[in-house]
């Protein structure tokens, strides 16, 4: 135990390791990831896509080649700080902490992000993407619903966007938790380790629909409205002329049916084709994100208190 | 205001051409002028980035020219820092090469790799850490413009007292640089790319860059720090510390794609 100890807070494999990452993590940046093998066959000479795709470069961060030695730089840096921590506590010298405090935070950091890592992949269906147009609601991953109350689109004076504003509201088992937040880029609504995050705005052609007492909606690709035993899932909309091509399924059978202006689907009538603004919102998991940024704390800490020292060395 | 980084180019070569003659000094004494004309320099890109900034209302370091334009008054001013510093012994090579350096940035941002056009950053670019992360990149890189020109002064020298000096202007070079580059590249890179993108590291080849620079830097400090070392191999590394970080920069941006592709 003891040797393996002393072979761990070796420094020589410490720089090796390190070096060991920078170089394959530069051939892993040269090399596009997570491709199919198919890919690489068609993309790179036969023997060096062979190596590619056997050896794993083809998914590097999630193959033994980073694997492996990521987990021995864990330990390796672990070991490392124990061992120069003890060292230092020994010669009481309290005051040359800052690189153990920083060799900490770079510890909490790896931790951080390897339980982020395992808990993005064990709830795979926490994170996604959802279109969503003024009214429309989606339910988030842990059962709450986000309903999309308006949506805005700032724009500098030459008319290039500026910024993308979707205001909503958070409800659960019925009961608004938030009425009224503003999500903009770079300001993600934070839902414990929940983030739900301004990534895109757009619009898209839709149908519009009148229904009963003046009532309306309108239809985007993709989505389907009742009508009686049968359900209409509209398929695209010409614009020029307004009409709508869309797939009727119902006892009958499957047709695919047009829809020109005063048609009528149920108790709705179609006014012709309209233009949907949509809000691009993206759902991110990570619950030890917290952990990161103690960590970075901590790294942000020792680099000062080391920097310090090496200045105050420097002047004497 | 729009002649501010000519002028600041033409300052920038007044000065190395005050430099030069410096260099085949035998007792490698300075001049007077030439490090207040870097100054000077640095006020014109100074002037012309708060003039942009004002132009866009954010700002102005979100794209290549403004980048670039940021980056070499920062090598101005810590080229003029080194002149002004009293600790370590001056060595004319170091400010000379910084000083071209700067130029060379300088020249690149008027080619047509770095369209000037003033424009507002797209909605993803505007982001109080994204200021933090590229501004404290680039404070930290211009620090190791110092190191990566003394470095390769060092290789280039048989003389061990100058080795000696060259040695100590790289390690405070990059002691300095090396916690700047990390808060700004990695740490505030990572918090915006959080609030971007909902990640805070997504392997991107930006990312990778980025950290294999930090990386090679780490490499250099531990070999300085722990083993002492003061031959060739620190120099070596430095000197592959600095062809990173301008891959991170220029590399990845024209060769490669990712999410740092605005």
């Amino acid at each position: 135990m003891r040797k393996l100890f002393e072979a761990l807070k070796s420094v020589r494999l410490a720089l090796v390791l390190i070096s060991y990452i920078a170089a394959t993590g530069v051939l892993a940046s040269l090399v596009p990831q997570g491709r199919d093998s198919s890919y690489y066959r068609s993309s790179l000479p036969e023997p060096l896509a062979s190596v590619v795709v056997k050896t794993g470069f083809s998914d590097f961060y999630g193959s033994p080649l980073f694997l492996v030695p990521a987990f021995l730089f864990f330990a390796n840096l672990s070991a490392c700080s124990a061992d120069r921590l003890a060292r230092e506590l020994r010669k009481g010298r309290a005051g040359r902490h800052g690189p153990d405090i920083l060799h900490l935070g770079l510890i909490v950091l790896l931790i951080g992000a390897v339980l982020g890592q395992a808990a993005k992949q064990s709830h795979p269906t926490w994170q996604g993407f959802a279109r969503l147009g003024k009214g429309e609601a989606v339910e988030l991953p842990d059962g709450r619903l986000l309903v999309l109350r308006s949506l805005r689109s700032e724009k500098y004076p030459d008319g290039r966007a500026k910024d993308w504003i979707s205001t909503v509201e958070v409800s659960e088992a019925g009961k608004t938790v938030l009425p009224s937040y503003d999500i903009r880029v770079n300001h993600p609504l934070r839902l414990g380790p929940l983030s739900i995050l301004q990534v895109s705005y757009g619009s898209e052609r839709v149908l519009e629909l009148e229904g009963p007492s003046e009532t309306s909606r309108s239809l985007a690709a993709g989505e389907y409205i009742d009508a009686g035993d049968a359900r209409l899932t509209l398929m695209s909309v010409d614009p020029d002329s307004g009409d709508a091509i869309a797939r009727e399924e119902g006892p009958g059978g499957t047709k695919v049916v047009s829809l020109g202006k005063g048609s009528k689907i149920g108790a709705y009538v179609v006014l012709g084709a309209g233009e949907a603004e949509l809000s691009g919102l993206q759902a991110a998991y990570d619950p030890f994100y917290p952990v990161v940024i103690a960590a970075f704390a901590v790294i942000g800490l020792g680099s000062i208190i080391t920097f310090a020292g090496k200045l105050g060395e420097l002047r004497a | 205001m729009s002649a501010l980084p000519t002028i600041a180019f033409a300052l920038i070569l007044v000065s190395a051409a005050i430099q030069a003659p410096s260099l085949f000094r035998k007792d490698g004494g300075a001049d007077p002028v030439s490090h207040w004309v870097l100054a000077a320099a640095f006020l014109a890109l100074a002037a012309a980035t708060i003039d942009r900034s004002l132009s866009i209302g954010f700002p102005a370091l979100t794209g290549t020219f403004e980048s670039l334009v940021f980056f070499a008054g920062m090598i101005c001013l810590v080229a003029f820092a080194y002149r002004m510093q009293g600790r370590m012994t001056f060595l004319p090579l170091v400010q000379f090469g910084a000083t071209i350096a700067a130029a060379a940035f300088l020249a690149l941002a008027s080619s047509p790799i770095a369209p000037r056009e003033l424009l507002a950053p797209i909605p993803a670019l505007r982001s109080g850490w994204l200021v933090l992360h590229v501004s404290l990149s680039f404070i930290g890189e211009a620090f190791f413009v110092a190191s990566f020109v003394a470095s390769i002064a060092f290789l280039a020298t048989k003389d061990e007292k100058r080795r000696r000096d060259y040695d100590r202007v790289a390690y405070t070079s990059i002691g300095a640089g090396y916690p700047i580059f990390t808060a700004g590249a990695l740490v505030f890179g990572a918090v915006w790319a959080e609030r971007a993108w909902g990640s805070w590291w997504s392997w991107d080849p930006k990312e990778i860059w980025a950290l294999t620079t930090w990386l090679a830097y780490t490499i250099y400090l531990h070999l300085r720090f722990l083993r002492k070392r003061k031959d060739a191999l620190p120099s070596l590394v430095a000197v592959l510390g600095f062809l990173c970080a301008l891959f991170t920069f220029f590399g990845v941006n024209f060769l490669l794609t990712g999410l740092h592709s605005y």
